[in-house]
């Protein structure tokens, strides 16, 4: 990794003449034109965990005149800004050598990686995943490349593992194969990190009153992690290396950095952290909201809890027990219909956000229409565990790009007896649309291992 | 289809060095130094093998042109079928490139990909150079053409056009099937940009690519590579290394195949399709004089080699030695038949069973391994000739435990972050604050991944944006709290300094005295330069003396050298070094602690007092005897006994009420302190003849708790009273494996045999019928006769689930909650049971428990968590010989101090190996 920094000392004798010099111009970053010519462009995925039942997810017809399932009604509303991808398949998740352990870490990990884990190595295996790319693409033009968040922490027993680590369970988002952007599960904490304060009018930072520099002292450590790379094995520094760089990411959105970017921001004050699951979530949609709104990062990834979380509850709908065991329904009518009570719900939270989205007016549209989401989980179905014939779904027209309010059905190869078929249609082929539409083509993505890409063309259907 | 993970030259050097290790073993070789490896490590590997189980491939008859039959098979490459084809497995030639280094081939397990391997060429070639006309290339990034390698004019060339790093790859497509075994890499008119490591990999579809043929380091403008005669259609180079500023370039890229020079001819192969490749002694009569060429597939005639004598492995220090093989100018020995074993065992069984010198299945005989196959879902894809069977068989019943302590691989720990036991503990200690003070929860800390059982291991412990956020807010809150406390801030202020200008003397003495502690380890003036560069700037914003000293303290508590501890690598070309005394002191005090060393651990450390093993242990005692030793008992009770499972699980729809979940939590965590504390011995965790109750968990058991108030006293049960006592009759294990309304068989022989014999059955596969037991109301049966009728018949399931019921079943009495029940929904209780791998059988808890303390498993298994604890990171194959010395060491049953003792002065906790 090589990325120019200041030294201390320039550093040093620059906070004493004045610490409000243009930070990103100091650190080398772009700094975002006062004048954008067109609206900007947001990319969120928002993740459910343990797969959904299919059989009330898919429409049963395709193209625009299809009737909404009982678990999307309440995405009737948004009908036009939404498109049902099914048939799309991850196989990188399906590539290991133990055929079944860690089904859940292989379906979460690699979902917006899209490539294969590997157990067994002396460090975690990943590749960089879409947001990821996405934020190292759009760095410097709003405070936070990228914001990770979830509803709640998974499982910290140690039950996450299952022959993999629990790191691929937690999280979505991966900065590189070694790196995962762990998530916020606090809605205040979250707040703060896209505000840089408790309210989004912000606060005045005068060094005079606080003299103790964050950012000078962040320089040093960075300093000292350089040095101590002349003396540490490759692995150590690769260790280290993921410290440097984080501290790279939170010197861009300590307050003493200029605000970038700011949309028309509502003046609100953080969040106090609800004590429920239910009330959480929806603090994240409101955030999630916010954050496109006053344009404080193009980039979100949302959690709403992880895979295999066992201790996980939805008693608020009058469901009892742990959704992850529920979730193996072994054909059970009676699992399979709490499992869509809660897969209903998960869609709810997700139209309210929409709701929200389209209540944003922006440019000629409204901020909804300026984005390009998806809503996916791990597995299809979550007694089966298989990375094929997966839910996904996007919202958001992409600012143009994305032609909505299609069910659009691709044809499934993969078989029972968890053997995937690499004729199934990659879901990284939805991702290279996702790059296309940020202006960034890219002619693949993922790998299913061994430098062989998996994604190598966009959908053309969801093409305006 | 399946893909194989692209392996790592460390991986394949383990796996060399591994195969090596055997014959050393065998006492075919007197050394294993490096120097040795690469010609001792040639005569190893197995020789070609048919590509499909089709016919039998011609012999060439007049030692110059093969006539290679075509297959009359299509190999199944682009089938989704998991079918597996062998390895391409040359046999290397005597190389002229020193750093090159031929691979031992690792057969393809089950679940490998199919692994292109060389079929006849189509068409008769001749020897010498590649015609390069129809060539096509492809590269993973390209600066300049790439036909400027192949246009015969050495001033172009192709490069990668960015610094070498591992992965960079360029391949060809011959266009048709070709022999060869040299590789040219040129680039004289490039001098630097030779490839620092490199991989040769064959492919038959340019898709599937399997493990590397050949692998080796370039160290001149032209990179020669000499491999064993191979066919394929496709050939691709990958770059392994990294060098600073260079590009990867080639000039010219020529391909050949010569004539082999080498006297020694391939021995032959058995062909097997789907398992390591045997040696067999050659029923083929021995050719002519001259040498034949041969491609890969073809058998070729084998020279009269000395057959090895069996070797028995016996544990002993002194390995008997065994004759060498005669000696020949280029040395090729066969395989015994333990090593063949072995290789076999490795191929097919490794995975699930561990290493062969701690496996389970030792002294399996061939019907049982047949049994095993035919019935096992899992091992349906095994297939073995009746030769492997043989040797593996043999491998099985002649293994014994081979280690001795100077073989000892140490390992290596990448730098660890803390975790939030080790940070909170950390800072308590640093500082003084009281028992309690928790920076980790107040400042909200990501929870730590676990990885390979617990929580500290170091793979683990990631760092994102939102740690730093958090380290710089617990930073800043830690040093506001210190100087919120007269007694913390005046331990920290040894001297007075002024406001209106920098006491540089003042602000020096402060680090003197309280950065070798933050740091744990002497400091030199660098670091104590970092941190005044700091102050001084505190200064220029207008900070007076206490915010400098502040800022100095919050710069230190964010920098690696607190938040990580690390162990630098060895000086080049070392292959391990001992570790300092301040990393041992570091050492010592996070697996006993979880915390920093203290005054006297670090004053002995400054004394060059920690080296040797006396040392060690008299610090051991000490530190045991400290209270600060109850965090290991907390962790190993929290992670190796899984209490913390205590907040997963739900009874009639709720989690556990709070106070319960602590006193369950708090009756296994006394008995494990017993055990660090030497009032039990290992197996006391199993059969003590007491626990731990206050009125509450009385009233859960339904025990008489009259006397018992909330805490949690000493409980002797009456003698013959065998219903409660030890880890498995206690509410946390009888109810984290159980269901909400019903115990769980299942859960409960999984955790004994995953957690206390380190022998897991393998994860289940999906989409599997699930058991729903009959509702209480309407039970036809007990719980047990409902599973075994559920399971009757099915013999794929059964295959693991036998072993998980016959220890399952001994908790029959014990209910959801952890309930003594006389009788299940008033049907009869049968609680006998069986240690399926042992062939045990036994009645209930007390019975299961002493099949398990004379079960071998157990120590080792002790000794594995205890190790994986310890030193925070992955078990190496390597690691486990060293826990079977250890465990036969210590016998079937020890003290835990004596265990830590023997931790604390192991080579894998005072040394690291280099990372290569």
């Amino acid at each position: 990794m090589k990325v120019k920094k200041l030294s201390r000392r320039a550093c040093l004798k620059g906070m004493g003449v004045s610490i409000a010099l243009p930070w990103l111009e100091i650190m080398g970053m772009p700094v975002a034109s006062a004048q954008t010519s067109s609206d900007p462009l947001r990319f969120l995925t928002f993740y459910v965990p343990n797969g959904i039942r299919m059989s009330e997810w898919k429409p049963s017809s395709e193209g625009t005149n299809f009737s909404m399932p009982s678990i999307l009604q309440s995405l009737e509303p948004h009908r036009d800004s939404v498109n049902i991808i099914s048939g799309l398949a991850n196989y990188p998740a399906s590539v290991t050598d133990s055929r079944w352990a860690g089904s859940h870490a292989r379906g979460t990990g690699a979902l917006l990686t899209q490539t294969p884990l590997v157990s067994g190595t002396s460090n975690l295996v990943n590749g960089k995943s879409l947001d990821q790319v996405l934020a190292d693409e759009l760095r410097g033009q709003t405070n936070l490349a990228s914001l990770e968040i979830g509803a709640r922490e998974g499982s910290s027993s140690g039950n996450c593992e299952d022959g993999f680590s629990c790191a691929y369970l937690h999280n979505l988002s991966w900065r590189d194969g070694d790196t995962p952007m762990k998530k916020i599960v606090s809605p205040s904490q979250a707040f703060q990190r896209l505000f840089g304060s408790t309210s989004t009018a912000g606060e005045t930072v005068n060094p005079v009153t606080n003299p103790i520099s964050e950012s000078s002292i962040l320089d040093v450590v960075m300093e000292r992690i350089d040095a101590l790379n002349g003396v540490l094995g490759m692995e150590d520094k690769a260790k280290l290396d993921q410290y440097l760089t984080s501290i790279r990411e939170v010197e861009l959105s300590l307050p003493t950095s200029p605000s970038v970017s700011a949309g028309s921001c509502p003046l609100e004050d953080a969040p106090s952290d609800a004590d429920d699951y239910e009330n959480g979530v929806s603090q994240m949609i409101d955030l999630i909201a916010l954050a496109f709104q006053c344009d404080k990062t193009r980039v979100i990834t949302y959690m709403m809890e992880d895979s295999l979380n066992t201790p996980s509850r939805y008693s608020f709908l009058g469901i009892s027990g742990s959704f992850h065991e529920l979730s193996h329904h072994g054909n059970s009518e009676s699992n399979l219909s709490d499992i869509q009570t809660i897969n209903t719900w998960e869609v709810e939270q997700f139209s309210s956000l929409l709701t929200k989205l389209s209540g944003m007016a922006e440019g000629d549209g409204t901020v909804l229409d300026n984005s390009f989401i998806l809503f996916t989980s791990e597995f299809g179905d979550g007694d089966n565990h298989y990375h094929w014939d997966l839910p996904m779904l996007t919202a958001g027209k992409a600012g143009g790009y994305l032609q909505a309010g299609q069910h659009i059905s691709y044809d499934i190869n993969s078989r029972s007896a968890p053997e995937p078929s690499l004729d199934d249609v990659p879901m990284a082929n939805l991702f290279l649309n996702v790059l296309e539409a940020f202006g960034i083509p890219q002619t693949t993505f993922g790998t299913i291992g061994d430098g062989q890409p998996y994604g190598t063309s966009t959908l053309s259907e969801i093409k305006a | 289809m399946r893909l194989l993970k692209r392996p790592t030259p460390r991986l394949l050097s383990n796996k060399l060095s591994q195969a090596i290790a055997y014959a050393c073993l065998s006492g075919l070789l007197v050394s294993c130094g490096g120097e040795q490896l690469e010609s001792e490590g040639e005569g190893l590997i197995p020789a070609a093998v048919s590509p499909t189980p089709g016919p039998a491939v011609a012999i060439p008859v007049d030692g110059q042109t093969p006539t290679p039959t075509p297959s009359s098979s299509p190999t199944p490459f682009s089938s989704p079928s998991p079918a597996p084809a062998p390895a391409a497995s040359p046999e290397p030639v005597a190389t002229q490139t020193p750093a090159a280094t031929p691979i031992p081939v690792s057969s393809p397990t089950p679940s490998s990909a199919p692994i292109p391997s060389p079929t006849p060429a189509a068409v008769a070639q001749d020897f010498g150079m590649l015609d390069r006309s129809y060539w096509l290339l492809s590269a993973s990034s390209e600066e300049g053409d790439l036909n400027n390698a192949i246009d015969d004019d050495d001033t172009t060339r192709w490069s990668t056009g960015e610094v070498q790093e591992p992965g960079q790859w360029l391949s060809i497509d011959f266009g048709e099937m070709k022999t060869f075994n040299i590789v040219d890499l040129e680039s004289e008119a490039s001098p630097d940009d030779y490839p620092r490591g490199y991989e040769i990999y064959v492919s038959l579809d340019g898709v599937n690519w399997g493990e590397p043929i050949f692998y080796g380091e370039g160290n001149s403008a032209t990179t020669s590579i000499e491999f064993d005669d191979v066919s394929a259609s496709h050939l691709r180079i990958v770059q392994t290394s990294s060098v600073e500023r260079l590009w990867w370039s080639i000039h010219e890229l020529n391909v050949f195949w010569e004539e082999n020079t080498s006297p020694t001819p391939t021995p032959v192969a058995t062909p097997t399709p789907l398992s390591t490749p045997i040696i067999t002694p050659s029923p083929l009569p021995t050719p002519a004089v001259t040498p034949t060429p041969v491609p890969l597939v073809t058998p070729t005639p084998v020279p009269v080699v000395t057959p090895t004598p069996v070797i028995t492995p016996t544990p002993v220090v002194t390995p008997t030695p065994l004759p060498l093989p005669t000696p020949t100018p280029d040395p090729v020995f066969n395989l015994t038949d333990y090593e063949q074993g072995v290789l076999v065992y490795e191929a097919n069984c490794e995975f699930c069973h561990k290493p062969i010198t701690v496996s389970e299945q030792l002294g399996r005989s061939q019907f049982e391994i047949t049994e095993a196959i035919r019935t096992n879902t899992f091992m349906q894809s095994i297939s073995l000739t009746d030769e492997e069977l043989r040797v593996l068989e043999y491998a099985l019943n002649n293994t014994e435990l081979p280690v001795t302590l100077k073989d000892v691989v140490p390992g290596y720990v990448i730098a660890r972050r803390l975790n939030q036991v080790e940070y909170d503990n950390t800072v308590r200690d640093l500082f003084g604050f009281a028992a309690g003070y928790s920076p980790s929860q107040d400042y909200n800390f990501a929870q730590d991944g676990f990885r390979s059982g617990f929580n500290n291991n170091a793979a683990g412990l990631t760092l994102a944006p939102l740690d730093v956020e958090n380290y710089l807010k617990a930073a800043t809150g830690i040093v506001d709290d210190v100087f919120a406390s007269s007694a913390m801030s005046s331990a920290v202020l040894v001297c007075s300094g002024d406001d209106d200008s920098l006491s540089t003397a003042c602000l020096t003495s402060i680090l003197d005295n309280i950065l070798p502690r933050i740091y744990r380890r002497a400091v030199t003036d660098s670091d104590k330069s970092d941190l005044l560069g700091i102050a001084e700037n505190t200064f220029l914003l207008g900070g007076g003396f206490t915010d400098q000293v502040k800022a100095m303290l919050i710069n230190a508590l964010l920098m690696p050298d607190f938040l990580f501890r690390m162990e630098p690598p060895p000086t080049l070309g070392d292959s391990h070094r001992s570790l300092t005394d301040y990393e041992i002191a570091n050492r010592l005090s996070y697996f006993l602690w979880s915390s920093m060393p203290d005054a006297e651990l670090f004053e002995t450390a400054a004394a060059g007092s920690l080296s040797s093993e006396e040392d060690i242990l008299a610090q051991v005692d000490r530190m045991l005897a400290d209270s600060k030793s109850d965090t290991l008992a907390q962790q190993l009770t929290k992670q190796w006994f899984q209490t913390l499972a205590l907040d997963e699980i739900f009874r009639d729809g709720e989690l556990l009420d709070e106070d319960l979940k602590a006193d369950i939590e708090q009756e296994v965590y006394m008995l494990v302190r017993d055990a660090v504390d030497g009032e039990i011995t290992m197996q006391g965790l199993l059969n003590a003849p007491y626990t731990y109750l206050n009125s509450n968990l009385a009233n859960h058991y339904g025990i008489d708790g009259s006397g018992l108030s909330d805490e949690l006293v000493r409980y002797d049960f009456n003698a013959g009273d065998t219903q409660r006592g030890g880890l498995l009759r206690m509410a946390s294990f009888l109810m984290i494996n159980a269901h909400p309304e019903n115990n769980s068989p299942v859960r409960r022989g999984k955790w004994v045999l995953e957690r206390l014999l380190c022998s897991p059955p393998p994860p289940p596969p999906a989409n599997i019928p699930s058991f729903e037991p009959e509702d209480d109301g309407e039970a036809t049966g007990s719980l047990r006769t409902q599973t075994e009728a559920f399971f009757e018949g099915r013999d794929s399931c059964n295959a693991c689930h036998n072993a998980m019921h016959g220890v399952g079943f001994a908790f029959e009495h014990y209910d959801e909650n952890g309930r003594w029940q006389a009788d299940d929904n008033s049907f009869a209780i049968d609680d006998s049971g069986e240690l399926f791998s042992t062939g045990v059988s036994f009645v209930g808890v007390p019975g299961l428990v002493q099949a398990v303390t004379e079960d071998s498993r157990l120590a080792s298994c002790v000794v594995e968590k205890t190790f994986a604890y310890a030193m925070g990171r992955d078990l190496l194959t390597s690691d486990y010989e060293v826990f079977g010395f250890y465990a036969s060491q210590l016998g079937v049953d020890f003290n835990m101090k004596d265990l830590f003792k023997v931790v604390s002065t192991s080579p894998l906790m005072t040394q690291r190996s280099s990372e290569e």
